[in-house]
């Protein structure tokens, strides 16, 4: 895969790239100047091992809008080994996976898409007699950074589906001891990855991971707080089934099961295939939480979940009314009437007391 | 019992007038405008203050001035102190003015005011109604005091009228009279009932009537209370009309003197039983709790103590101003313990704000201008206030008074 | 002196043994008996801790009732807001939700359909009355606007039209007359989590024991006899009794909720036994008016007799 040969695209095309990665990652733009320039110094090398998977987080990848992005992608990383893309197959494509690991021993990212089985020591996936336990961990050792890509190599995906016969799990298992990044998805959002492997390749630091090694930028939120569907959920407008008013109407897809309140991912803020609405409630199907590993698989489609928030929303209807208003010119006009009133009668009291006295003080006089 | 009553007399167009007949046709405005667009539309009233000022001024503080009539017509008839006489039309006059105020500011207050016909149709009364019994009663004793303001109009008749009228007169002249002691009878049954009541209606709302001035012993509190407005609306009254009708009414000062010291021993009566069965109901607390209404309690203490100390003042007695002074305060008083009740001390929660609305001023208003006017003229046209001098000797300051 | 006194003495006896009479009875034990659960009374269990503020209850219940759409401006913290602030003339239910702090949790106001209501004491001709299954309904003929219901109501359930030329008091009756042709609770119909759920009050009460039974930690409790926290279902004796019942979570207590603290006796009760002592069979008044009539009459004659004496002195002298 060395001399990956430069097709015809633009300087401005290549930073539009960058950008989008950078702010998908949550740079500045100046990073995306940084990103372009340290990839054409040196573009970083990645080693893409596939396992038990159906090579979707792959295709996900390739599948860009932009005119000849699968290309793009690829000058923007040295896709050093990749049985989807690689030209060689059976040892020549061994002998490359050495190479490569050899020449780049340290520097390389290692990328893992699909879960590894572990029943009957990993014999269920077995390439050129290596299981995929071995290889991994082999890979890895050598690595400088591991990112398992999609829900398989994240935590087991559909491999791991009950029964679960091979015992597949996630890279997260096989590789202790160093951090893995978990991009998952089914398939995963190509900026996610890419955004992760190029801030690795220009500043050498992986972003922030939240406790399952998921990169916060992407999967810090639930897809419920970002839906463009949510004020329907808010106002209560919902489907109750596929091609109904509500369905028709674009409605909140809460009630038919949709998982998006308790699914972490950024569908609806970062495009698949560089399509706005190429997702699934974008589409009119309810999100089924293909990142997480309690719900794809393993919830049915059409049952509801509960609505989790670690703050309730910001503007609702408070248990105390806020009712009845206090017009200051009532409040003038009753303040100066009443007084006048009260005011009034006092002061004739006290002026006809007096007036009294004065003339019982008159009459008294002999 | 009424030969010194006659007509005051004089000119009726007046300025003062014209500016209660200003006030009324501004009222009147707001009440057709709330037929056609409800009671919100001039009213700031809310789901939690459903009650605003209409209720404790129209209502309940205009039918405790009223209550003068049922106040000195216990003295007069149960008691049988047949020297009072002389205050009791226009007692009565006030009475009857002072309830069809309130009859009339309750129906411009009812939002679906077309049922209150149903009010005359038993089979539909729900016998635990305390608002039922007001009501019922306020439209029954309306009609009384307006039986016994009805001598007045027929005497007049008898006297200046056509041939026609006087004969009239001269038939249901007696008539009436026959039937006034069971007619008075009534007069002193049913502000008993409704006085009371007005002050019970507020039982049915412990959870938001402040512990100060909520107890079973209301209604006892608002009978006593009527008691002292009503007495103190008389004594005011006689000595405002004996100023404003120089020369043609005087005040009976020693009537009134009488008076005041039955009511300065029903106001201190008043004082201390509230505080009394605050006491035993274990809340006089409250009374230094703050923020909160405590301070509105000790007002209507002060004014009723002040309104009773005064009266047992012969000094006070002597002075017409004073004694003026006295009978308004006591009127205050008890106009500012309704309101208290019926909305200083009620809280529906946290969240609900009330103020009165202009409109709702603007109606109260109105409603007084239109009573002061109809008492006024009334009172020149018809024998109600008592301007000979008869049983009554006029004002002397050498006389000391008993 | 003696003459006033006498006076003032006898005008109190007069009027005090009315309102004694009250005071007394205000203490009496039940002369008004509170009234009791019917074995087939419907209400509604709402579950804060299942709640999550979607509020397709409140467009469910505004569709099933036919209510036109509120179109008052609301605004929450002096910001638009497009969704009710609270029960009123065109809304029968809302979700309100209470927050400090860390602790929140959403809440549903509806009618609480009452054991024993004091709405429909206070109303005069009876408008408020209560139907089949317990439910309290609002007739439209017997009504007179007076908003009385709406003092005596401690949850300050009915709400009014008031700026309607012919107004209605509205509040919920458990969708007994629906307009869109459903049946039953339409809330409940609808509510996505089973937050609430509608059924009879004994059913309610049961599953509403059984999930505290569950989990008792994640309810709301207060306090027993002996100090220990008991989680508690409000309605069950709150104010004698409620048909709509309520689950709050630990953290969050039913008065943060807005529900007022009650005991077991319905609130109306006092003002019960004191009107009903006072005009029981309507004795009292009776009485009085037969006693004052005698006491006038015999006055009057006593007065008349002297005024002809006195005549007949002047004629002799």
């Amino acid at each position: 895969m060395n001399g990956t040969e430069i097709s015809n695209f633009s300087r401005r095309d290549f930073l539009k790239v960058c950008s989008m990665a950078a702010a998908a990652v949550g740079l500045p733009a100046s990073a995306a100047e940084q990103m372009a320039e340290s990839v054409s110094k040196r573009k970083p090398s990645v080693i893409w091992l596939q396992f038990q998977e159906c090579t979707g987080c792959t295709e996900s990848l390739l599948r860009t809008g932009h005119p000849d992005a699968a290309q793009l992608i690829l000058d923007l990383i040295s896709l050093d080994y990749s049985e989807t893309l690689m030209a060689a197959a059976g040892h020549q494509a061994e002998a490359a996976l050495e190479q490569a690991m050899k020449d780049n021993a340290g520097k390389y990212v290692l990328v893992v898409e699909g879960a590894i089985p572990t029943k009957e020591d990993g014999r269920y996936c077995v390439i050129a007699g290596k299981t995929a336990i071995e290889m991994t961990k082999e890979a890895a050792a050598k690595a400088a950074a591991v990112v398992a890509i999609g829900s398989c190599a994240s935590w087991g995906g559909i491999p791991s589906a009950d029964p679960n016969p091979t015992g597949a799990v996630g890279v997260g298992e096989i590789v202790k001891g160093k951090p893995v990044v978990t991009i998952p998805g089914c398939p995963a959002n190509p900026y996610n990855l890419l955004g992760t492997v190029l801030q690795f390749a220009t500043f050498g630091t992986l972003p922030a991971l939240d406790e399952k090694g998921r990169p916060k930028f992407a999967y810090a939120r639930v897809i419920h707080d970002d839906c463009p569907r949510r004020p329907h959920f808010d106002n209560g407008r919902f489907a109750q089934r596929y091609g109904d008013e509500g369905s028709r109407q674009g409605w909140c897809l809460y009630k038919i099961g949709c998982k998006g309140p308790q699914t972490h991912a950024n569908c609806s803020l970062l495009s698949f295939v560089d399509t706005v609405g190429a997702w699934p409630i974008g589409i009119g199907a309810q999100c089924f939480g293909c990142t997480e590993k309690d719900l794809a698989f393993r919830v049915p489609l059409f049952q509801t979940v509960d609505v989790q928030g670690a703050t309730p929303p910001a503007m609702y209807t408070p248990v105390n009314p806020q009712a009845g208003s206090v017009s200051p010119l009532a409040t003038g006009v009753a303040g100066a009437v009443g007084g006048a009133l009260v005011g009034a009668g006092l002061a004739y009291g006290a002026k006809l007391a007096k007036a009294e006295g004065e003339t019982a003080g008159e009459e008294k006089k002999p | 019992m009424s030969a010194e009553a006659r007509p005051v007399g004089g000119r009726i167009l007046t300025p003062f007038f014209y500016v209660l007949t200003l006030l009324a046709a501004i009222m009147a405005t707001l009440v057709l405008y709330r037929i056609f667009t409800g009671v919100g539309s001039i009213t700031a009233l809310t789901d939690g203050y459903s009650w605003g000022i209409w209720k404790p001024i129209n209502v309940v503080t205009f039918t405790g001035i009223g209550a003068g009539a049922y106040a000195v017509g216990l003295l007069t008839y149960i008691l049988n102190e047949g020297k009072f006489h002389p205050l009791v039309r226009p007692a009565v006059l006030v009475g009857a003015l002072g309830y069809t105020l309130g009859g009339t500011s309750v129906i411009v207050d009812l939002g679906r005011w077309w049922g209150s016909v149903f009010l005359g149709f038993p089979p539909w009364y729900n016998a635990s109604s305390i608002l039922l019994e007001v009501a019922l009663c306020v439209i029954t004793y309306m009609a009384v005091l307006w039986v016994e303001v009805l001598p007045a109009g027929l005497e007049r008749m008898l006297k200046d009228g056509s041939p026609k009228w006087k004969a009239f007169a001269e038939r249901w002249l007696p008539r009436v009279r026959r039937v006034l002691p069971f007619i008075i009878a009534l007069a002193m049954l049913l502000p008993t009932m409704h006085q009371s009541s007005l002050g019970g209606l507020y039982m049915m709302a412990p959870t938001k009537e402040h512990a100060l001035w909520f107890t079973g012993w209301l209604p006892f509190l608002f009978l006593v209370s009527c008691l002292t407005m009503g007495y103190g609306s008389v004594v005011a009254m006689d000595v405002l009309l004996g100023v404003v009708f120089r020369g043609r009414y005087r005040s009976h000062m020693k009537l009134l003197g009488d008076l005041a010291k039955v009511s300065a021993w029903t106001t201190l009566f008043y004082v201390a039983f509230r505080l009394a069965a605050l006491a035993w109901e274990g809340k006089l607390g409250e009374a230094f709790h703050l923020p909160g209404p405590a301070p509105f309690f000790w007002l209507e203490i002060a004014l009723f103590l002040v309104s009773g100390l005064m009266y047992l003042s012969p000094a006070v007695r002597r002075n017409r101003g004073r004694l003026f002074l006295a009978g308004f305060v006591g009127i205050l008083a008890g106009a500012l313990y309704r309101i208290d009740t019926y909305l200083i001390a009620y809280d529906p929660g946290p969240g609900w704000h009330y103020f009165p609305s202009l409109g709702e001023i603007l109606v109260t208003l109105g409603l007084a201008s239109v009573g002061i006017a109809v008492f006024v003229v009334v009172v020149k046209t018809l024998p109600i206030l008592a301007l000979g001098t008869g049983r009554d000797a006029p004002f002397d300051a050498s006389r000391p008074t008993r | 002196m003696n003459v006033t006194r006498r006076t003032v003495l006898k005008t109190l006896a007069a009027t005090g043994a009315a309102g004694a009479a009250a005071g007394v009875a205000g203490r009496a034990e039940a002369s008004h008996e509170a009234a009791t659960l019917v074995p087939d009374a419907m209400g509604l269990l709402y579950d804060s801790t299942l709640c999550i503020g979607c509020q397709t209850c409140t467009v469910a219940c505004q569709r099933a009732n036919g209510m036109p759409v509120d179109k008052s401006l609301v605004t929450i913290n002096g910001a638009p807001f497009d969704f009710p602030s609270d029960t009123n003339g065109y809304n029968k239910t809302v979700i309100k939700l209470f927050q400090s702090g860390d602790r929140h949790a959403f809440m549903k106001m509806q009618c609480m359909q009452c054991v024993d209501p004091a709405c429909t004491k206070a109303c005069m001709l009876g408008s408020l009355h209560k139907v089949e299954n317990g439910i309290v309904a609002w007739d439209p003929i017997r009504c007179t606007g007076c908003r009385y219901c709406q003092i005596s109501c401690a949850f300050n359930v009915p709400k009014f039209q008031w700026n309607e030329a012919i107004p209605r008091i509205v509040k919920c009756e458990l969708c007994r007359s629906r307009v869109d042709g459903g049946k039953g609770s339409a809330c409940a119909e609808v509510c996505p989590r089973g937050a609430v759920i509608a059924g009879k009050t004994t059913d309610l009460l049961a599953t509403a024991r059984r999930r505290i039974a569950e989990n008792p930690a994640k309810y709301y409790g207060e306090k027993d006899e002996h100090g220990k926290v008991v989680p508690k279902i409000y309605g069950e004796h709150d104010g004698g009794g409620t048909q709509t019942l309520y689950l709050a979570p630990a953290d969050v207590s039913f008065e943060d909720l807005g529900l007022p603290k009650l005991g077991h006796e319905p609130p109306a009760q006092m003002a019960m036994n004191v009107q009903h002592t006072l005009y029981k069979g309507f004795i009292a008044p009776i009485a009085l008016y037969i006693a004052a009539a005698w006491a006038i009459v015999r006055n009057l004659r006593k007065e008349a007799a002297a005024e002809r004496a006195h005549r007949e002195e002047g004629r002799h002298s």
